[in-house]
């Protein structure tokens, strides 16, 4: 699947600054999806135009080549006749069926709702919109698939609400937006997010979800057909068959031979359709796109304003509770709670019942240091309760003397056993983990792309 | 197939505004309004788009685009489209407002207005909104009476030649920005029945708008914001009239073209049968019957009901655009005025509806 995809904007709307921020974001989500640029990315601000050309990989081998033109945005406005690279960047517009139309957001500093409407419509929408409308017309009437995206909008969502912005785009391009047709709008800032990168992604995993489900339709369709042919053929051969004395001809035994040769071929045929079916289904790279474009919405969905419930990937989003941890966690605390109790008797044994009191305070320090370890959030929260309750414990041993010394150092053993235990049963080592909520993504793939899009740039 | 080429002819007087009009039209389309818009042909563009940058970037009356000379006519091509897609192409004319009062001396120029408006669906009669700015109404409904009284003389002549098959007429009633201040809704009933009380007759109907290429235009000696008001309203009613002809044309001419290939499919049918049944004795049958035949009977029903089905995506195509511009056509009626047989009527498109 190669496309082109045209960047539509005038000069100022960081067509550059979008390549580049595109390629950095997309690049971040390595090694699942990278992307790799065949033409140098140097001089694109000072030269009139630049045609470059780059790969999309995902991870199981999957790549689409796909070409976007950077250019001096005065261009568009030109007509025919006052710029040679005029023909070139209309030929590319018409030849991409994808289009990301850039909005500068430094727009909308001026004034109310209605005066930035004016000022859209009259700075911007008036130079793009007859390019959008050149290529429905020579493409039957339809549109290129569509995505506004609004650049330089750092705190724009603190200026007016997701609504209002929505409004103003669609009441710009009010030749675009209609009720049938409403094209994506995403908000894209320059520190926090990946929205660049996830921009062209979009385009991607649309076009390629389109393939692939054309793809399963034209094969069901065509298992649909075989069946029907199948039974044609079976009512044929039972006709035929039906046939007392005539069915023994041997020319229609032919016929009855070639047509269970016609049925065993269309079965063949449509078995292998069955197999592609479900490698469709199961096609890996729809996979890495539409996990990668599904955490971006759901992460950000105050960046994605419009369109984008058309997007449904539906990745394993539900939690699992780690039901193995927590029995893990209940019995190695019943264990040292039982061992801290048995210490605590042998000591008040061997040191008399006046020195009752001299331990008691240690054991409760103890057991909140204990429990305090076994509840933290964190490891190192656990390690710092855990060095004070063995601190605690170490001042407990000193008072019993040498053979509350070795229970001690007993005991230190066992509690470093049971916690390697526990932590290789639950594999939560270097994650969150709480008492209450262990729980983790069922999906590899999701957790990594959550991960990725949660982080910053 | 009916065409869906048409042309739109404007007359008025010097200085009415007609070829501000086309300007502020283009200028509020290029951009869409719910979802409709204008695309200038390849000779018009460059002129729009050289005007539309002096309107935004001059002030004083250069920002305006010069009048039409009288023996000059200026022709526009436009495309309406909805959602991207062709509704019409309409060509607007454009004469010198002083063609009128020149007559057969203004040249050729008549002439030509002249089968331009035998080719019109519409006509277009622009009034200088200008001439209603007065306190005193009654004075200036007299003074703009004085003024269309070559207009006056100019559809008279119009009417009679044309008494079984009136065409629609659009008054567009321009620089609405300054005379709004003098004139309501009221009034422009009363403009009417003064200045074109031969047109409040049964048969005719009419339909009266405002446009103004901004409310503070004229502010600061014409330095104020561009922001055209109800431009597309004119054209809009030229377009309700021009394509519900056409997509009625259409479907008649569609209705016949299915009756036809019914007609094939039925004789195609019964060929089949007959051919399978020639002597009635299925053994007999069975051998007389020649496939090749039965597969060209059935290729004919195949193409007649793909012709069928074709034709029936072509209307519903067009249902669904005609109904898009009825509908946005019923939801602005609150901007324009509509009388018929004599009478001010509430616009319902309902006639559309029927298609």
């Amino acid at each position: 699947m190669d496309a082109n995809i045209a960047l539509l904007g005038l000069s100022g709307s960081g067509k550059t600054n979008f390549i580049n921020e595109a390629i950095r974001d997309i690049n971040s989500f390595f090694p699942k999806i990278l992307i790799e640029s065949h033409t140098s990315m140097e001089g694109t601000e000072t030269k009139d135009f630049s045609d470059l050309s780059f790969t999309l990989k995902a991870y199981d081998g999957v790549q689409w080549d796909f070409n976007v033109c950077d250019y001096n945005g005065e261009l568009i406005k030109a007509q025919e006749s006052d710029n040679v690279y005029f023909p070139e960047i209309k030929k590319h517009f018409q030849s991409s069926n994808a289009w990301i139309i850039l909005l500068d957001a430094n727009y909308f500093a001026f004034g109310t709702k209605e005066e930035i409407v004016r000022l859209f419509k009259r700075k911007v929408a008036r130079y793009l919109s007859p390019y959008i409308s050149d290529y429905a017309e020579e493409h039957d009437e339809k549109p290129p698939e569509l995505l506004f995206v609004i650049t330089k909008a750092d705190g724009l969502l603190n200026i007016f609400p997701q609504i209002v912005i929505k409004d103003i785009v669609m009441e710009a391009f009010e030749s675009v937006f209609t009720p049938e047709y409403s094209p994506m709008i995403l908000l894209s800032d320059t520190t926090i997010t990946k929205s660049a990168g996830l921009a062209i992604l979009t385009l991607f995993y649309i076009r390629y979800a389109d393939e692939l489900s054309n793809r399963v339709l034209k094969l069901n369709n065509r298992n649909h057909q075989i069946e029907d042919d199948v039974k044609e053929l079976g009512r044929l051969i039972r006709e035929i068959e039906a046939k007392k004395i005539l069915g023994k001809l041997p020319a229609n035994r032919d016929k009855v031979k070639s047509y269970q040769g016609q049925i065993e071929s269309l079965d063949m045929e449509k078995g292998m359709n069955d197999i592609e079916i479900n490698q469709c289904s199961q096609d890996m790279g729809i996979k890495h796109l539409g996990t990668a474009v599904q955490c971006f919405i759901d992460n950000n969905s105050r960046l994605a304003i419009n369109g984008f419930d058309r997007i449904h990937y539906s990745y394993d989003k539900t939690l699992e509770e780690i039901k193995g941890s927590d029995t893990c966690m209940t019995v190695a605390a019943l264990l040292h709670f039982l061992i801290i109790i048995g210490f605590a008797i042998y000591s008040i044994a061997t040191t008399g019942i006046l020195n009752v009191l001299k331990v008691l305070v240690p054991v409760i320090v103890l057991l909140v240091f204990v429990g305090l370890a076994a509840d933290a959030r964190e490891n190192t929260l656990k390690i710092i309760f855990g060095i004070f309750a063995i601190g605690t414990l170490i001042y407990f041993g000193s008072i019993v003397g040498a053979k509350g010394l070795m229970i001690l150092v007993g005991y230190i053993a066992f509690l470093v056993i049971t916690v390697v235990i526990a932590e290789k049963l639950d594999k939560t080592t270097g994650k969150r983990c709480n008492k209450s909520v262990q729980r983790r993504y069922k999906d590899e793939v999701t957790l990594f792309f959550d991960s990725k899009v949660r982080g910053k740039k | 197939m009916p065409s869906t080429n048409t042309r739109f002819t404007a007359i008025g007087m010097s200085g009415s505004g007609k070829t501000c009009y086309v300007l502020g039209m283009y200028y509020q389309m290029i951009t869409g309004y719910k979802g409709f818009s204008l695309k200038a042909g390849k000779d018009s563009v460059r002129r729009l788009e050289d005007w539309m940058d002096m309107l935004d970037e001059q002030s004083g009356q250069d920002r305006f685009p010069a009048g039409t000379a009288v023996t000059a006519t200026d022709d526009y091509e436009f495309k309406l489209k909805y959602a991207l897609q062709d509704i019409m192409t309409f060509n607007w004319i454009d004469y010198g407002g002083g063609v009128l009062k020149a007559r057969e001396d203004g040249g050729e120029a008549y002439q030509m207005l002249c089968d331009s408006i035998e080719e019109s669906p519409v006509l277009y009669v622009f009034l200088d909104g200008e001439l209603l700015c007065n306190e005193d109404k009654d004075a200036a409904i007299k003074t703009l009476s004085k003024k269309v009284r070559v207009i006056n003389t100019f559809l008279m002549e119009y009417a009679e030649n044309h008494q079984k098959e009136m065409l629609p007429i659009v008054f567009v009633i321009t620089k609405a920005d300054i005379c709004l201040e003098y004139v309501d809704d009221k009034d422009i009933t009363a403009i009417m029945e003064e200045c074109f009380d031969f047109l409040m007759v049964k048969g005719i109907r009419f339909y009266v708008t405002m446009v103004s290429l901004g409310k503070e235009i004229a502010d600061d000696n014409y330095s104020g914001e561009v922001d055209p008001t109800c431009m597309h309203l004119p054209f809009f009613i030229g377009i309700y009239h021009t394509f519900m002809n056409f997509c009625f044309a259409l479907k008649s001419e569609i209705l016949e073209e299915e009756q036809r290939n019914q007609g094939v499919i039925s004789d195609s049918q019964s060929a089949i049968y007959h051919e399978r049944n020639k002597t009635g004795w299925g053994f007999l049958d069975s051998l007389l019957c020649k496939e090749s035949n039965i597969e060209r009977c059935r290729q004919q029903i195949a193409n007649a009901n793909e012709t069928i089905q074709s034709n029936q995506e072509l209307l519903t195509h067009y249902k669904k655009l005609m109904n898009a511009v009825s509908s946005q056509l019923l939801r602005d009626s609150v901007h324009f005025k509509m009388f018929e047989d004599g009478i001010e009527k509430d616009f319902d498109a309902s006639e559309s509806f029927e298609l």
